[in-house]
């Protein structure tokens, strides 16, 4: 799977320079993970991000003594992980994949590296991330506002 | 104005507080309607509200309400047993524009209950795909034992006619679904925007930030219809209940569109 067949669904890649996207190629793995799988787990260091294919992934917390609690799920084009861009660089939350699920993965550090060196390339990395964590702060805020009255879960 | 008696025929309960009941009434038999009308529905003794009619357009023989029990009147019709009897008079309102989706890419959008008024709109679309493009269904609910239809979203999710997106607020380990907003599940439907219809039916809330994201991906606003909810009484444009700015939506609603309706919706108290 090339990055460019990627473009068209996920922001990441959308309006990405040539350099930039053959730079992610150059840190990139394919990786398909079955239904079930654990991707990361809280508190693991964030040695990569990804940008989900195809397939769909859970956000978990884990709850002591109780089953895990599903916070979000993200789909095709979306991306997976903040905290690698940011110290300690370490996961929040536990992912799973809910269906078997194919996914780009970026080294975290190498990316970083890039930041460092090329201003356009950091100035699109941290815009699209940006734009992805307000959207889902404000998806948050909206469900915070508890719209459905209902059972609990 | 003056209701007709229907009797339960059949109740199923869809959640702990949601009930889908069957009506019928012997005496005058039919009752035709449009998707998204409303009936006023009276409990002897107890009272009258607006409840949307959520059975199949083409089976007029039965009344199928879904209510979920929020009060005195709602929580009166949840209680009735099947045989017992309760005045009904519309139908009343101005129903999904199935007309103004023709030709187009159709996105459902709901939330909650909301799902009852569309139900018959969704029944009626897929026995006449052709005159859509896309169909899609996206519809959320608070936790996977909130969600209505269960049996109805089994089968449209196996039908190639529409794609189903569900999610939930929230959810144990247990579900393989969707978590999060509705509006996070637009990405994922096909849909080419400017020729794109769009109904919306659930908390207001949830309507406007629905609506406000379709626009904002390039959907015309005159194409975005959303289902304003008021109190009502005389459902017939005497009262005032139902007043919204100039209109009383017994008569020009409930259903209108976000054109019609975004700069009223930014205004308290309407
Ligand atoms: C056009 C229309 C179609 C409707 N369709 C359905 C339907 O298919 N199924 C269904 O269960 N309900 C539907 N409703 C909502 C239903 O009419 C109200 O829940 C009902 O009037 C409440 O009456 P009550 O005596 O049971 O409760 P009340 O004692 O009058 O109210 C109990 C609580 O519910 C709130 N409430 C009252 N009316 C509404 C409303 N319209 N929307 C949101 N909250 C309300 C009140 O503020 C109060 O907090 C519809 C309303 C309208 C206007
Ligand atoms: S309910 Fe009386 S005017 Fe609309």
């Amino acid at each position: 799977m090339s990055l460019q067949s990627l473009q068209e669904t996920a922001p990441l890649l959308t309006a990405m320079s040539i350099d930039g996207i053959e730079f992610l190629e150059s840190v990139a793995t394919e990786i398909q993970f079955p239904k079930g799988a654990l991707i990361f787990d809280e508190d693991q260091t964030a040695g990569a991000f990804y940008l989900i294919a195809n397939g769909k992934i859970g956000l978990e917390v884990s709850m002591l003594a109780r089953e895990a609690h599903l916070i979000e799920t993200l789909g095709p084009g979306e991306l997976l992980g903040v905290s690698w861009l940011f110290p300690p660089y370490r996961w929040s939350w536990r992912a799973r994949a809910m269906v078997a699920t194919d996914v780009v993965a970026f080294d975290a550090e190498k990316t970083r590296r890039q930041c460092d060196k090329d201003p356009d390339f950091a100035l699109h990395i941290y815009r699209t991330v940006a734009e992805e964590a307000v959207q889902r702060l404000h998806a948050t805020r909206i469900r915070v506002l508890d719209l459905f009255p209902g059972s609990e879960s | 104005m003056l209701p007709r008696s229907f009797r339960l025929t059949a109740k199923s309960q869809e959640t702990p507080d949601t009930f889908t009941l069957v009506f019928e009434d012997p005496e005058h038999g039919e009752v035709r309607f449009r998707p998204g009308q409303f009936m006023m529905i009276y409990v002897f003794g107890v009272g009258e509200v607006p409840i949307s009619i959520a059975g199949n357009p083409h089976k007029t023989h039965d009344l199928i309400l879904t209510v979920r029990g929020v009060g005195a009147v709602t929580n009166a019709i949840c209680a009735l047993d099947p045989g017992m009897v309760v005045g009904a008079r519309g139908p009343y309102g101005s129903g999904w524009p199935l007309a103004a989706a023709k030709g187009r890419d159709l996105i459902i959008v709901t939330g909650g209950i909301g799902i009852a008024p569309l139900r018959p709109a969704i029944i009626e679309t897929l026995s006449r795909r052709d005159d859509f493009r896309d169909l899609s269904l996206i519809y959320g609910a608070r936790t996977p034992t909130d969600l209505l239809y269960k049996d109805d979203l089994l089968g449209w999710e196996s039908s190639a006619d529409i794609d189903v997106e569900v999610t939930v607020d929230r959810a144990s380990s247990e579900w393989w679904g969707d978590v999060g907003l509705v509006t996070r599940l637009l990405p994922r439907v096909r849909f080419n925007p400017p020729n794109t219809a769009a109904f919306v039916c659930g908390p207001e809330v949830m309507m406007r930030v629905v609506a406000r994201d379709l626009t904002a991906r390039g959907v015309p606003t005159q194409n975005v219809y959303l289902s304003l909810e008021r109190n009502m009484k005389c459902a017939v444009g005497f009262c005032g209940h139902c007043q919204f700015g100039r209109d009383f939506l017994c008569r020009t609603g409930p259903i209108r569109s976000f054109h019609d309706l975004a700069e009223r919706m930014r205004v308290d108290e309407i």
